[in-house]
Formats: C-alpha cells, sequence, structure tokens
C-alpha cells in the first residue's frame, strides 16, 4: 500500500505542472518565446508569426492589427501577450472575456526588447530563463564599437520609408556601430525625401525593401558615399532585423562586422 | 486672353516653386537631376487627370465626375498589387504596362458591363463603374490580407506618390496624355453637343455614341497613363475643371487646354508643398490634394447654395 | 419639292402600333401642328422623322433624300428639332448656346467663323432675345430658354423646323410670341411643324394640320378643317360643346 501511495505521489510530482496555454498576437513575442523554450506552451499566433518553423504550425489568430477575438478565446488561453500595434480593443475586450492580458509597452530602443523578454518570461513562469536569454542576447551587442560610427541610411520599405530616433532599429544601428542619418527626428516610421537623403551623405544604406540595382538607379544615386564606396547592403534579413525580437542582436552583430570589418 | 495667361503665369510659378524648393537650395545638380525630372512628372500627371476630369464631367454631363468614376483608379491599384504580389519591381516596363491595362481594362469592363444591362445611359454607366470599383477593391483588400508580407509602400501607392519617376515612363505617359488631349480638343465641339444631351446632340448633327465612346477612350487612356505614373492622386481631377470653368467658362475649346495647364500646376504646386513643408518627412501629393480638397467642397457647396437663395 | 415627305411609317413599342401607315407632305411655307391625346405618338413621330428613332416600315425623305440613309450632319443643316425641354448642367452663355447650332456647318474642331456669328445674331433677333445673348442660359425663366433653343435651331439654317411641345410650359404672351414667330418664319418659306397641347394655339398661324388618334389612326389636311370642335371632340374623347375645343 506505502509503495503504491509513493508510486502516486512520485508520478505526481514528476507530471510536469499543467502546461501553460499562451496566445501571442505579435511575431516577436512569438519569437521569444520559442528562445525562452517555452514553444510548446504556445497555443495560438498570428498569421505572420512565420519563425521558428514551428510556429508555423500553430493555430493562426488573424493578423496582429484585428485579431480574431473568438478565435483567441476558443483556445482558452492563460496568458494573451498583445502590443501596442493591436490597439487597446483588444486588450479590453479579451479581459471583458476573463482572459488574462498582458499588454506590452511598444519598443523604442533595443534595452526595451531585452526587458519585454523578461516581462514574457515573467508572465509563463520561466524568470530564470528570462534572464539567461536577456544576459545572452545583451552580450551579442554590449555597446557600440570603438570608432567613429557610420553614417548609415535605413530604408526600411521601397519609396524612402526609414525611421527616426524614436525607433528601436535606429537603436540597433548605433550598437552596430552606425549612426542612423535620420536618428535625429523626433519620430518613428515616415517617409523621407529622397533629395534630403542625398542632402545627408550617408556612407552606407542598409536596404530592405528594394534591391540594390533599383536603388542605384534613383536619380543621383551614384553621388553618396555609400555608393562610391560600394557599401549598399541587402544582405540582412528582413524579418530578423525589423522585427523586435531575439534575432535582432544576431542581425546587429552581422551589420556591426559589414560596417566595421571583423571587429 | 487674360484668362489664359494668368493660368500660364499659375503654371510658371507652380514650376519654380516645384524646381526652387527643398533643402538643397538652388544647387544645380539637384535642381537638373532630381527636381527636374520630378516637376516634369507632376505636370504630366496634373495635365493628364486635369483633362480626363473636364472630358468626363462633360461627356456625363455630370458635374461630379472625376477620371475614377468608371472604375478606373481600382483597376490601377488591383494591377499593382498584382505586380507586388508576383514580385515584379515598381521601375520595370512590366509594371508601368500592367497597371496601364488594369487601369484601362477596368474602365473598359464598366463599360461592357452597363452595355450588357442594356443600358448605355450615363447613369448606367457610373453604377457599372461603381460596381467595378467596389468589386476590384474588395479584392485588392483580400489579397493584402491574405498576403504575407505587408508593404506601406504599396498602401502608398493608393494615395498617390511621385516618389521615383523613371525617365521612360514619364516619357511614355506624357506622349499618351498629350495625344490624347489634342485628339479631345481636335472635336472640342462633340464635347459641347453631348452636355445638352444624346438626343440634343444627335439634332445638332452629332453622332452621339461614337463621341461618348472616342472620349471615354481618350479620358481613359490619359487617366491610366497618369496613375501609371504617380499612383491613385485624387481630387485633381475633380477639382480642376471646376475652378478653371470659373475663368474660362464651360465650353470645352477653353476648358480643355485650361484644365490641362491648371491641372498640371495644381499637381505640381502641391507635389512641391508636400515634399517641403515637413522636411524631411514627404508627405505624399495625393495627401496634400486631399487635404485641399475639402475645402474646396466646402467652397462649391456654399456657392451653389449661394446661387439658389 | 415638298420638303418633307413622309409615306406608310409604321412604329410601334410593343405589340399593337404606336404609328400605321402614316403619310403626307410638307412644303416649304407650311405650318403644320400635330395634335392627339396624351400617348398617341406624337413626340414620337417627331423623332421618327429625324431618325433619332427608326420606323419599323415606310420612308421619311428630307428634300428628295431619305433620312434613314443620312449622316446627322447632312441632315442637321436640312432638319432642325426643338426638344420640349433640355437640361444644362453647366452654364454656357445664350449666344455660346445658340453658336452649337452651327456644329453641322462648322465641323468638330474649328473655331466659329464670321458667318456663324452672323447667323447666331440673326436667330438671337428673330427670336428677339438678342438682349439675353451674354446672360448663362440657367439664369433664363423658361419662356427666354425655349426662345434661345429656337434660336439655336434657327442658327442651324435648315429648312424644316420641327418643336415638341415649344409652348407647353409658358405664359400666354411667350405662347402668342413663339406662334407668331414660327407663323413668320413659314411665312418666310420655313417648313414648320410643331406639336401643341392646345388646339387653340393652331389658329395662331397653322395652315395644316395632322391629328393622331389613338392605335395609329390620323387625320392629315388643312387647318381649317381638321382644328374644329367636331373633329377634335372626337379625337379628345371630350363633348364637342366643350369650352376647351375651338
Amino acid at each position: 500500500m506505502a509503495k503504491i501511495l509513493a508510486a502516486v505521489l512520485l508520478f505526481c510530482c514528476a507530471a510536469p505542472a499543467r502546461a501553460l496555454r499562451a496566445v501571442s498576437l505579435l511575431p516577436s513575442y512569438t519569437e521569444i518565446i520559442f528562445e525562452l523554450g517555452a514553444g510548446g506552451d504556445l497555443v495560438g499566433v498570428s498569421n505572420f508569426c512565420n519563425w521558428p518553423a514551428e510556429a508555423a504550425k500553430l493555430e493562426r489568430t488573424g493578423d496582429y492589427l484585428r485579431p480574431n477575438i473568438e478565435k483567441v478565446y476558443a483556445l482558452q488561453p492563460d496568458v494573451v501577450f498583445t502590443g501596442a500595434w493591436a490597439g487597446e480593443s483588444v486588450a479590453k475586450q479579451l479581459s471583458a472575456l476573463g482572459v488574462k492580458v498582458v499588454s506590452l509597452p511598444e519598443e523604442k530602443s533595443v534595452a526595451d526588447i531585452l526587458n519585454t523578454v523578461r516581462l514574457i518570461a515573467a508572465a509563463l513562469g520561466r524568470k530564470k530563463e528570462g534572464e539567461a536569454l536577456a544576459r545572452k542576447l545583451a552580450a551579442l551587442a554590449p555597446k557600440p564599437p570603438a570608432g567613429e560610427p557610420v553614417k548609415l541610411y535605413i530604408e526600411v520599405d521601397a519609396g524612402g520609408w526609414t525611421t527616426g530616433g524614436l525607433s528601436f532599429i535606429s537603436d540597433a544601428a548605433r550598437l552596430a556601430g552606425g549612426r542612423n542619418v535620420f536618428g535625429g527626428e523626433k519620430r518613428g516610421f515616415f517617409q523621407a525625401s529622397w533629395e534630403e537623403t542625398l542632402l545627408l551623405d550617408p556612407e552606407a544604406a542598409l536596404l530592405f525593401g528594394v534591391s540594390e540595382k533599383d536603388f542605384l538607379a534613383r536619380p543621383m544615386a551614384g553621388t553618396l558615399a555609400a555608393a562610391r564606396e560600394g557599401r549598399v547592403i541587402t544582405a540582412l534579413d528582413r524579418d530578423a532585423f525589423t522585427r523586435p525580437g531575439p534575432r535582432l542582436f544576431g542581425e546587429i552583430a552581422r551589420l556591426r562586422s559589414l560596417l566595421h570589418g571583423k571587429n | 486672353m487674360g484668362k489664359i495667361s494668368l493660368l500660364l503665369g499659375a503654371l510658371a510659378a507652380a514650376c519654380l516653386f516645384s524646381l526652387a524648393a527643398g533643402p538643397a537650395g538652388l544647387a544645380p545638380d539637384i535642381i537638373w537631376n532630381l527636381r527636374l525630372p520630378r516637376t516634369l512628372a507632376a505636370l504630366a500627371v496634373g495635365a493628364g487627370l486635369g483633362l480626363a476630369g473636364a472630358m468626363f464631367q462633360g461627356v456625363l454631363k455630370n458635374p461630379l465626375a472625376d477620371p475614377y468614376i468608371l472604375g478606373t483608379s481600382a483597376g490601377a491599384t488591383a494591377a499593382a498589387v498584382l505586380c507586388f504580389l508576383a514580385g515584379v519591381e515598381r521601375s520595370s516596363p512590366v509594371f508601368f504596362l500592367a497597371v496601364f491595362a488594369g487601369a484601362f481594362g477596368a474602365t473598359f469592363l464598366s463599360y461592357w458591363l452597363a452595355r450588357l444591362a442594356g443600358r448605355l445611359s450615363d447613369a448606367a454607366l457610373v453604377l457599372a463603374g461603381v460596381a467595378v470599383s467596389a468589386f476590384l477593391s474588395a479584392l485588392v483588400m483580400l489579397a493584402l490580407t491574405a498576403a504575407r508580407e505587408r508593404s506601406f509602400s504599396l498602401f502608398y501607392f493608393v494615395l498617390g506618390g511621385l516618389y521615383s519617376a523613371e525617365p521612360g515612363v514619364l516619357a511614355a505617359s506624357a506622349l499618351i496624355i498629350a495625344v490624347c488631349g489634342g485628339l479631345a480638343l481636335a472635336r472640342w465641339r462633340a464635347l459641347d453637343a453631348m452636355a445638352l444631351g444624346a438626343e440634343g446632340a444627335y439634332h445638332l448633327g452629332v453622332r452621339p455614341e461614337r463621341e461618348r465612346a472616342l472620349f471615354f477612350v481618350f479620358a481613359s487612356a490619359a487617366t491610366s497613363a497618369a496613375v501609371a505614373l504617380g499612383g491613385t492622386i485624387g481630387f485633381v481631377g475633380l477639382m480642376t475643371p471646376h475652378i478653371v470653368r470659373l475663368l474660362t467658362g464651360p465650353s470645352a475649346r477653353t476648358l480643355l487646354p485650361a484644365a490641362a495647364l491648371g491641372g498640371a500646376a495644381l499637381l505640381t504646386a502641391a507635389d512641391a508643398a508636400g515634399r517641403t513643408l515637413f522636411s524631411p518627412a514627404e508627405i505624399p501629393a495625393g495627401v496634400v490634394m486631399a487635404l485641399a480638397g475639402a475645402p474646396f467642397f466646402m467652397w462649391l457647396l456654399w456657392r451653389s447654395a449661394r446661387g439658389r437663395a | 419639292m415638298p420638303a418633307l415627305k413622309v409615306s406608310g411609317l409604321t412604329f410601334s413599342y410593343g405589340a399593337a402600333p404606336l404609328i400605321d401607315g402614316l403619310s403626307f407632305e410638307l412644303r416649304p411655307g407650311d405650318f403644320m401642328c400635330v395634335l392627339g391625346p396624351n400617348g398617341c405618338g406624337k413626340s414620337t413621330l417627331l423623332r421618327l422623322l429625324t431618325g433619332w428613332q427608326h420606323a419599323a416600315s415606310g420612308s421619311v425623305r428630307l428634300g428628295g433624300e431619305e433620312v434613314a440613309a443620312m449622316q446627322p450632319a447632312r441632315l442637321a443643316r436640312l432638319a432642325a428639332y426643338v426638344a420640349s425641354e433640355t437640361a444644362t448642367p453647366y452654364d454656357f452663355s445664350v449666344r455660346d448656346t445658340v453658336l452649337l447650332g452651327r456644329t453641322a456647318r462648322a465641323g468638330l474642331w474649328r473655331g466659329y467663323s464670321a458667318a456663324d456669328g452672323e447667323a447666331a445674331d440673326l436667330a438671337l433677333r428673330e427670336t428677339g432675345i438678342a438682349g439675353l445673348a451674354g446672360r448663362s442660359i440657367n439664369t433664363l425663366s423658361t419662356g427666354e430658354r425655349q426662345l434661345a433653343f429656337i434660336a439655336q435651331a434657327l442658327a442651324q439654317e435648315a429648312r424644316l423646323l420641327l418643336l415638341d411641345e415649344p409652348t407647353s410650359h409658358l405664359d400666354l404672351k411667350y405662347k402668342a410670341e413663339i406662334m407668331g414667330l414660327l407663323a413668320r418664319l413659314a411665312g418666310r418659306g420655313l417648313a414648320v411643324a410643331a406639336v401643341l397641347h392646345e388646339p387653340g394655339l393652331a389658329r395662331l398661324g397653322c395652315n395644316k394640320a395632322l391629328l393622331l388618334r389613338r392605335a395609329g389612326g390620323y387625320a392629315f389636311g388643312p387647318a381649317s378643317e381638321l382644328v374644329t370642335a367636331a373633329a377634335l371632340a372626337t379625337v379628345y374623347g371630350l363633348p364637342s360643346d366643350s369650352p376647351l375645343l375651338p
């Protein structure tokens, strides 16, 4: 009898804690959750969550601007991670339905991303893993390399779409040893005039929405220092760099080596 | 004629503004290589849309007609989305041809639908245009929602912008617009006669069906060329004929050239303003036109109320 | 040579014939009134005469030429038509509206010549609205508007003038003025045909009359014989002593 009791007790303790059911409404949160080793907790992700490959097999809850509230509710999550993109009404509606919502603030700097990592980890009961991941990522991009930063033009989307200083992308460039030529602008995402870009004469161009050929075909593109020195970079992964997630840090390291050689 | 010189003066002022304004000041390189092509593009698109608006307003006898009334802009956007999804570059000639074909095709589709329904009255055509526009716009939304990528640059195609005008595209569009404008002007009296209705025009000695078809072709081609060059810029086609009609009167003989000049001046000024007012950010010309559009409509409303009082 | 010769004209909207085997002639100098109840085909007849609508059978000849085979520009030089109402969405001046009557002669692309201007000014004088030449057509009273469109038709310098209810919305003064104008024009050699709703007006100058009855019946002849209480009573379905009849 005691043996059976012991076996039952052992079984209960050895069984994993009831698996947490989490829904992530933004691709960057999905990536962080997987990096925390908590991918198994996820029961629903947004339509745009495409990394890692396992995320593609999860239930889709709609796009991140207008998630399907009913679908989210039907998945019976214990916690839903949402952010500034989805708007307040999503959080309000889900809370009203009794679902626990963790609303993460918009990341305006790289440090904010590490903060997001910790917040997500805490909500999933994995504080230790959160700290470890934050430390690991920070180590990939601790501080800008020594020397003069390279004047960098970042085009996130074709047609002159770039970011000002209030963006983690601008901050990421700084950590990679670059200086966003529009970093002085107190704004996030905006469309910059080509003439202004020419005047600022960036030494390197980081392009995501347009090919090098088309970029150089723009009027007077040849006069840019970036063009003359052949520093038109299209090699970075767009999703990795433009999402405030764990892959950004690896891309920062790649950008650093592209801008400053093997430092 | 004092009125035409007023318009020419406005056009010259707009061109000067467009060539001289910008953060680089009066640097000759920038003016020649950057601002000049952009100014020429704005002139061409503005002229094309102004002409098309005047033609549609005349032939449909509808003062609220604009160049997109028969589905032209929806067709252009649908074609642009298809190109985008297929990976066609914005700068390639395939893009230009596809957008032109899409715009023109949508117009033709509206005409054909109205004809199928057996009713080619102006109201039926406008209804068909509304149906085609709605359907194509819904398709575009569907495609964008289903697509894995989300691109701001495509949405801003819809608002219209002259960010990078390719010289080949500029030349092709300008040529089409000039030819259509010239051919339309060469039968200006038919457009005036059409304003009295199909029956009235017939009894004056004009073939209403043929003239309507011809003007539709000219106006749609000009619109399609303008949209392929600068995206779907709103209000120019609608506002310009009303403004110049006040100056030159409604006869197509003066209205058509005035609408071309006026549209060119308006859009060039709007584009230059959008480029410089919030530097370094660039507001698309279509947004500037829309901002100007609301007060314009209030003014039209006030004016017609005053006329009735 | 008759200005207008109609033979065996037949037309129907549905199964029943509206106009059946209609034949008549108009010579220069004739002023014909077309009378009949609503729906008997008066307006339709005018449209068949100009070719805007096509008859099922029969022929309409203008100055010897078959209308069905004519180009619209040629037709407009021979026959002018004034509708009962024309919408004018844009503010053309009265003179420009009248000048549009020169379309068939001026072509589509050239400016107006001195001859065009003279014809327009003459038409304005004849209709008595020369003083309104510079005003917008949309600022005119109904009577003045009607005169403007008659002037437009006159500017065409055609030999046949067809009018659809030219006096229907007008006061007595304008009714008299327009009938007088049409009689004068007929006196100068035009052939005029006008659809009228008031038989009494026919006495202001008509020498011929065409009475249309329902289902295709008709009578054509001198106005003095046909515009009588007895003939009209059957056509309109009124008692022959009705005060509405002449």
